[in-house]
Parts: C-alpha cells; structure tokens; sequence
C-alpha cells in the first residue's frame, strides 16, 4: 500500500448514479481506463439506448426519488465508492429540481450509508455559490448566497449540505465536487450555443470589453477528479476515517467539505467564444463592441418588447449579465488535496468538442456560407 | 527618417519623454559607491562593470553597499566566462579547459587571458582579470562559495555547448533543450544571486525552497532574449529557437524571415512568446519574496523590460527584419514606476493588455496565449483582489440609468405634447405636491416651502406659458 500514492488507490467496486448522462458516461469511460479490474455499476433513471457493452460494466435502472428503488440497487450491487451525478436538466420545474436534488439526494445518502458504502462523492455545481454577482477568483471560504439565484442553484446547494453532512455516518466519507462551464463532445449546452450564434450571423456584436474571465471544464477532465476524490477518500477510509475536529480548516481536508473543480484555465469569455467560432471560418469577431450598460438598457427593452409580444426573448439581461462578468475560481485546494490537473487543455477539448458538433450540428455547406 | 519618428514618438507619448528627463537629472539613486574606499582593484572592476554592461551597471551600482561588490563580481566572472563561449576564433581545446576550470581561476592570482580575437570587445577584461581575482578572494566565504559553485557549473554546460556544431542553423532540438541550455545560461544567474541575497537577509530564505521560482527568472528574461534576437543571432549564423515549435510553421528555420512566410512565422512567434509567458507569475511569486528596496529594483527592472519586449514582439513582423527594441523612454517609464510589487503587477497588467489587444483568432495559438494571459491575471488578482467597481452591478445600473431616461423622456414628452395641443393642464394642490416632491431635492428647506405657496396659486398650464 505504501508505494501507491493516495489519489491512485484502486477502486474495486463504483456504483454511478447517473451514469447513462453526460458526466456519468465520461467516468465509466475514466474507471475503465484507470481501474481496469474496477467492477462498475452504471444505474439511471431509463436504460441507455446504446450499451457499450464491456464484462466490467453493468446497467441498472434507478428512482433516486424512491428510496425502495436506491435501497435495493445499493443492496444488490454493493459498491464500496459512489458517484451521485444525476440532476434533472436546467429549465424545468422548481418541483422536479428538490425532487431530485433534494430528496433524491437525502434518499442516495441513507441508502448508502446503510448499506456501508466508502465513500460518496456527490456532484454539485458551482452555481451554488452564485447570486448574480460577479465571482473573482472565489475559493471554497465563499458562502452560499443569502438568496439563491435560482430554483436550480438552490436545490443543488441543499443536495450539496445533505451529501457532506453525512459524512462520517456509519465511517462512510462523503465530498462534493462543483464543477463550472462543463463542456465536451456530447454536450448540448455550451459549446452548440456559441455555434448558434454563428448560425444566426451573429458574431460580429460583442458585449463588454471583454476583460471578464470565465472558468470552464472539460468533461474527461472532470471524470478524472471524481475518480481521484473517490481514491484519495478511500485511502483516509483505510487510515485516518472521517474528519471529526472541526477546527481543521475545511481547505485542508477533503472529506464533509466541497471543491471547485475547473479546468483550472480561465480565460477572456469572448476569446474562447472567438476561438470556437474561428473553426467555423469567423476570424472577425466581436468587431461592433456594445458597452456592458448599454447592453443591459437593451436587453430590458428587448425583454420588455418579448413580454408584449408574448415570444420567447432572444437576448435577455441574464445573457448580458452572464457574457460581462468575471465567473471564475481558485482550484488550489483540488490541485493540493487530489493533486488534480487537466490532463486535456481547453484548446485540446474544444478541439474535440468541436470535431464532433461540427458534423452534428451544423451542415458543413452552412460552415462554408458562414466563412 | 528615424529621427522623425523619434520626435512623432515622443510627441505622442509625453509621459516617456518626462520619464526619461526625470530619470537622467532629477533622481536620487538610492545608494552610491564611496570610491575614496575602494582599492584600486576594485575601482578597477567598476570601469569594467560599466565598460561591459549597458543595462546592469545602473541598477548593480544602486544595490545596497552588502550586496554591491558580491554582485558586480559575480557579474564579472560570467562575463568573462561569456567573453571565452562567444569568441569563435579560439580554438576548443585552448576553449575547452578554461570554460571547465573557470572556478579554479578564480583561485589563481595573476591569471589573465589575452587569446580573444581583436575585435571581441570585453576582451580587456580578461586581459586584466586578475584585478577580478583579487577583488573576489576579499569576499565573504559564502559569497565565493556560490559565485565558484555557479561558475563551475555554467562553465561545464558552456563547455559541453562548444563541443557541438560552430554553427548552427536549426535551433535547438526540442523545448527540453532550449530550457536545457536556458538554465545554463540564465537560471543558474538566479540561482546564484538567490544564494546570494538569502544570507544577506534581503531575501526570504523560502525562495531557495522554490528552485522554479528563481530558474523561471532568468529564464523568462533569457526566451524574451532569444525571440527578440532571432535577425541578429542569424546574421551571427546562431539559432536558438527549439526545431519542435519552428518545424510546425516552416521547413527551414532561416525561412521564418522571408516575406511570403509572414503568416506562419508570426504563428511561431506567438508559440514563442506563449512559451516565454509560462514564467510570468512565477517572476512575480519571486519577487514577493525580496526584501530590500535596491534588490527589489534589481531583480524587477529586467523582469519589466522583459515584459514590455515580449509585449513588443508578439505578432510584430519587424522583429524578423531588424533588432526591435523598446524606445528609451519607454525604458526610463519602466524603471520609474517599477516601485514596489504592486506598482510590478500594473505594469504586468498593462503589457498583457498590449499582447491580448494583439492576439488574434486567425493564430492557431490564440486560445493558448488568451489563458496564458488570464493566468498571470489570476495571480495577480490572488495577490491583489480588485476592488468591486461599484455596489450595484453594471447591468442594474445600466437599468436604472435606462429607466431614469426613459422617464424623463416620457415627462419632458407629456408637458411638449400639452404645450403644443395647447391643453390647459390643471393640477390638483395634491398632484401638485407630489410633482414638487421630485423637483425640489429637500423638503425640509424653508426657502422652498416658502415659495410653494405662490407658485401654487398661479399654477398655470403649460398652454398659457
């Protein structure tokens, strides 16, 4: 045991709730890289449409919003390391995000905990500690806001709460990881809305001055940091056990505490905006600057005419707010407890990304017109 | 022609110019040589400091009095271990052996060396170098200790250079050996001088902890070196840059100056500063660890000047035709408002502004030196959070400020409606008050309750106006 570094102790047996979604993908495909004798559960909520089948991968369905459900799957497959990835998508219901988040959430936490699972690793967000405002180079002293932003942001923040506070429950270890700007092939968020603009001949109109900093991760990278939180709690598992002095400062430990997890390059959002559109032939971008103000007095107008016309605004004060302020983090304590790097660049995983959006999404004559 | 330009510079750019009159006849250094002290010898070695160096004399003649000789020696005896590398005409065995036993020299009073061709022009120092020798066996135990230690070692990896080819046209292999050959040359000067100011107690000793702090120092300042020297290290038939970021963008490394490779050659610049930009922070890091203003200055006026060449160079076309340089004024700027580590991390600042107002996405580097750039922004902003710009966030500003406007536009519109209708607008003594309550900024004033009243009375429409 000595010879291996704590953030490389293997992992037998993993249970990924979510694991059919984006990120719960991404780490079946990071365990069977880097614990290939790791047996995996793959449990969600439907089963995938396409299996890749692998004798170390078993697919399980899963209600996390019904303890009988979890109960008997934790039972059954007997994981020693959980992954709780699952959260519904942004623009639902208030109702579905605490049903989810919340209970869903409390209800992974007991049946683990019963059932004497290791370590849970909770995936939260870094939106929990948002409140509209800019975050500068924020760590993990910062609070959760006094009013949460929105539904979403505050159901992962109670998530978050449930997760760390069962920590040492039964010598169980929990942590949370909040990861910002999450992006690579597969997702239908990020990057495809910065290829909309291009589709909408838009990039020529920038918002501010473009001096804000923006934090992003790229997907593998962020499977990766759940495999080394998971490895490096289950060391303190087999050693120290859970963190029970409260006067340790909550950057020094891992366990019962939560971390940024960023690609931990962050970078001008127009430059990375410019520098996925650049693939598509747009080198010109952002040539008509709109001051952030201004912008702002047009976006409510806009938003004002929508609501009058009953549509669904296009550009919205939230846009403004989102593409002119700083949103980026300090991920020393990942780097220092999990020793965690992005093993992919942000220009390498857009790359990526982009190799695969491009024949997705955008027709490649559509590419051509637009260049 | 050139003069012109210097004018329409300075015309444009009076903060240099002041900067620079400033610098040569109004400022108190902040330390000064007593020659009536010195030995002759010693004298002797401050010509040579100032014969040798344009741009180290000044800021090693300002160091405090502990650090001053230590310095300037340690400067010599590379110096003069440089004079011996760069002299083509001295053969490798006559070459060889001096380069390796340069530390011994040291310890030999009398040694001189006249071998250097004519034209090599610190060659009077090694003919005269036993006045080096002498100064050097006065200094403390630690100081030789260290200036022998860091002589021997660039003397091997000088030597070790000189066995391969005279000429080279392709650069260094990869970036491995361009940091390889960096170090010997510039990160063991770091090194040395670290060594030398922790015992000083002008440095905190944590800094000799951090080797990548000190080697990212010299470094920086050697890469910025090398790019910005690329048309005169050619002309010398000498390459520096690694073949592993060259080959990308041409065939040939002597095809980066040709015209109709412009383009890619401006590519391989930017990887170039890109690679240099990686030590930016660390520069800073170390520079928060120095302790006395003269060392401070010492070690951040090149560290600025580096910045600002690097800010010059990136994606400049000229640099591949002639020795680009930053104007003296801007130099004398520099070295005026260097200050202390806040004042550095402006400067830092304002240079990485320079480069991302440069940076384009038609480089295939663009997202790479963008985050390179917000990197040494993030330390910065470790270091010195920013202050948040206002309460409100801009946005709500912008909406109130919006919104205001707006109604006044609506105010100013009713009452020019009224007026041009011609509509008599009778205001009821409540709406009234209420109006008066918007224009009249206190409503505890007496003038203003003394002169509602009246006004009150012959509240006319704007129609009778």
């Amino acid at each position: 045991m000595s010879t291996v570094r704590p953030n490389e102790t293997p992992i037998s047996n993993a249970l990924i709730i979510g694991g059919c979604g984006f990120l719960g993908t991404a780490i079946t495909h990071a365990l069977l890289a880097k614990h290939p004798s790791c047996k995996i559960t793959a449990a969600d909520i439907r089963s995938p449409s396409a299996k890749p089948s692998h004798p170390n991968i078993t697919y399980a369905t899963v209600d996390i919003t019904d303890i009988s459900s979890i109960t008997a799957l934790v039972a059954q497959t007997r994981p020693t390391v959980v992954f709780h990835t699952a959260s519904p998508v942004h623009g639902l219901g208030r109702e579905i995000y605490f049903k989810v988040n919340v209970d869903g959430t409390r209800n992974v936490v007991d049946a683990c905990a019963a059932a004497g699972v290791k370590v849970l690793v909770y995936t939260s967000s870094a939106g929990v500690v948002y409140d509209g405002s800019a975050l500068v180079n924020v760590d993990e002293r910062l609070p959760f806001p006094a009013i949460p932003y929105d539904a979403y942001n505050e159901s992962k923040a109670i998530g978050e709460t449930t997760a760390l506070d069962a920590n040492g429950r039964d010598g169980m270890l929990t942590t949370a990881l909040r990861p910002a700007g999450i992006f690579g092939p597969g997702d239908r968020q990020l990057v495809p809305g910065f290829i909309t603009v291009v589709k909408n001949n838009q990039t020529r109109f920038q918002l501010g001055d473009n001096t804000n900093m923006f934090d992003f991760t790229y997907i593998d990278n962020l499977a990766v940091a759940h495999l080394l939180a998971a490895s490096v709690l289950l060391h303190q598992h087999a050693t120290t056990g859970a963190t029970v002095d409260e006067s340790v400062d909550q950057r020094r430990h891992m366990d019962g505490t939560a971390m940024f997890i960023t690609n931990g390059q962050p970078v001008y959002f127009w430059d990375f905006a410019k520098a996925i559109w650049c693939h598509y032939g747009v080198y010109n971008a952002g040539s008509v600057v709109l001051p952030a103000t201004l912008a702002y007095g047009v976006a409510t107008l806009a938003e004002g005419v929508s609501w009058l016309l009953g549509r669904e605004p296009g550009f919205t004060r939230f846009r403004v707010k989102f593409s002119c302020s700083h949103r980026y983090f300090d991920i020393r304590k990942a780097k220092e407890l999990l020793g965690y790097e992005a093993e992919i660049s942000l220009s390498e995983g857009l790359r990526r990304c982009i190799e695969v959006c491009s024949t997705n999404i955008l027709p490649v004559n559509l590419c051509m017109k637009v260049g | 022609m050139a003069k012109l330009g210097t004018i329409w510079h300075y015309a444009t750019h009076p903060y240099q110019l002041r900067a620079m009159l400033h610098w040569k006849y109004l400022r108190d250094p902040l330390h000064f040589r007593n020659p009536d002290k010195e030995s002759a010898e010693l004298k002797k070695c401050y010509e040579f400091l100032e014969l040798t160096s344009r741009s180290f004399a000044s800021v090693i003649l300002e160091l405090q009095p502990e650090m001053r000789t230590p310095v300037a020696l340690f400067y010599l005896v590379l110096r003069g271990l440089d004079t011996i590398e760069d002299d083509m005409t001295i053969p490798n065995d006559v070459k060889i052996p001096i380069l390796q036993d340069f530390h011994k020299i040291l310890e030999t009073p009398g040694w001189t060396f006249d071998g250097n061709a004519p034209t090599e022009k610190d060659r009077q120092l090694l003919v005269e170098f036993d006045v080096v020798i002498t100064e050097f066996a006065k200094l403390k135990d630690v100081y030789k200790d260290v200036i022998r230690d860091i002589a021997k070692r660039m003397g091997e990896g000088m030597a070790e250079t000189c066995r391969g080819p005279a000429e080279n046209l392709d650069g260094l292999p990869t970036i491995k050996d361009y940091d390889r050959y960096c170090f010997y040359v510039a990160g063991l000067v770091g090194e040395g001088l670290t060594r030398l100011f922790v015992p000083a107690g002008v440095a905190n000793p944590g800094l000799l902890k951090r080797p990548q702090l000190y080697i990212s120092m010299g470094l920086f300042l050697q890469k910025v070196n090398i790019i910005r020297d690329f048309r005169e290290d050619l002309v010398d038939k000498r390459s520096f840059y690694p073949r592993e970021i060259w080959g990308k963008y041409v065939e040939k490394y002597p095809d980066l100056g040709l015209p109709e490779n412009e383009e890619v050659a401006l590519e391989c610049q930017s990887e170039m500063v890109l690679n240099a930009l990686d030590h930016g922070d660390d520069c800073l890091y170390y520079l928060a660890g120095l302790k006395d203003q003269s060392v401070y200055n010492f070690c951040a006026i090149p560290q600025v000047m580096a910045i600002a060449t690097l800010a010059l160079v990136f994606r400049n076309p000229d640099m591949y035709q002639r020795n680009v340089k930053i104007p003296k004024g801007e130099a004398c700027e520099l070295m005026m408002d260097v200050g202390n580590l806040r004042t550095t991390c402006e400067i830092f600042k304002k240079y990485i502004k320079i480069i991302r107002s440069k940076n384009t996405p038609k480089d295939r580097n663009f997202l790479e030196v963008s985050v390179k750039c917000a990197k040494i922004e993030q330390f910065i902003e470790g270091i010195y959070p920013a202050k948040p710009k206002s309460v409100l966030p801009s946005g709500w500003t912008g909406a109130l400020v919006f919104f205001v406007f707006m109604s006044f536009m609506l105010v100013n519109f009713a009452f020019l409606t009224a007026y041009v209708v011609g509509m008599k607008v009778n205001m009821s003594p409540d709406v009234w008050q209420t109006w008066q309550f918007f224009i009249m900024p206190n409503e505890t004033t007496t003038t203003t309750t003394a002169a509602a009243p009246p006004l009150l009375t012959n509240t006319p429409g704007h129609g009778e106006l």
